[in-house]
């Protein structure tokens, strides 16, 4: 384990780290997420894939998809390339544990400092997201995930329950950009709930 | 437009952008005797067709995959889409067993 001088700080500074709830949507900026990511190699192997889906405990994520295990859980994020999340405080050193696990027939790299994970919660999530995304929120249940844009913010969104439990990923850099952005949305929403 | 991904089904094009002719795939060989004329066309010279056009897209603001689009230029109309990794593939097996 790694001996740390410095403190870690989140994407968000406070105040702007505790959740926002807007009408029955809330925001949460999830700080305690290890990220890594697996692509492929030519030398891929079927023996890879198995070590890879014992790692994560569950089969690996088809197209679209994401899955979790007891410890991790992973998401497809391109032609034989996947994300793996998992808890930062258990797991920091996820890509080196990925890497030792699968072998030379894939590419890991970590993301832990590349992405914020927000958490939307709420009833009725669908129409926040019909406001920031082109993709087809109300065809999304449990277990899709999808990248694409919101805000002209590369992002993945992934669904843990259908319209009620989201988590997001974007660049660490435009956390607060999007934190806005969903908020505003939040706030539409919940405004036309009052009609 | 939107562009029939043939993994991830209906998508924007938006999420998109756009290369050019899907002839960039056949690069020439550097090493030939004619590689500066060969890739002078490749480089500067393309049709420009009316009609029909196989044309590369990359998945920018998606799963980050290229895609070979044939797509109407007149109308927009697109009649089709396939992975460009699967065509080049194809390609170089064809130039391999020389048929």
């Amino acid at each position: 384990m790694c001996e740390y001088r410095l403190s870690a700080v989140a994407a968000l500074s406070p105040p702007n780290r505790e959740p926002k709830p807007v009408g029955s949507f809330q925001l949460t900026e999830l700080t305690e997420v290890s990220i890594a990511s697996v692509a492929s190699r030519n030398t891929f192997t079927e023996e890879c894939g198995q070590s890879f889906a014992q790692f994560i405990g569950v089969d690996i994520p088809a197209i679209g998809q994401f899955v979790r295990g007891a410890v991790h859980s992973a998401f497809w994020s391109a032609p034989g390339q996947w994300f793996v999340l998992s808890s930062h405080n258990t797991n920091e050193e996820l890509a080196g544990d990925l890497k030792d696990a699968i072998g030379s027939g894939v590419s890991v790299s970590e993301q832990n400092d590349a992405w914020t994970c927000f958490e939307l919660t709420g009833s009725g999530l669908n129409s926040v997201f019909e406001r920031l995304a082109g993709f087809d929120v109300h065809s999304f249940s449990t277990g899709d995930v999808v990248r694409t844009t919101i805000e002209h913010m590369g992002c993945f969104v992934l669904c843990l329950e259908t319209s009620n439990l989201f988590q997001l990923l974007v660049a660490r850099s435009y956390a607060r950009a999007m934190s806005h952005a969903v908020l505003q949305a939040f706030q539409s929403s919940a405004a036309l709930e009052k009609v | 437009m939107i562009i029939p991904h043939p993994l991830l089904g209906p998508r924007d094009a938006q999420e998109f952008t756009y290369l050019g002719d899907a002839s960039l795939l056949n690069r020439p060989d550097w090493q030939a005797e004619n590689a500066d004329a060969a890739f002078y066309d490749y480089q500067y010279l393309r049709n420009n067709p009316a009609g029909v056009h196989r044309e590369l897209w990359f998945h920018e603001q998606g799963d980050r995959s290229w895609l070979i689009v044939t797509r109407n230029t007149v109308t927009h109309e697109i009649l089709g889409a396939e992975l460009a990794v699967d065509v080049a593939r194809d390609m170089s097996t064809k130039t391999e067993t020389g048929v």
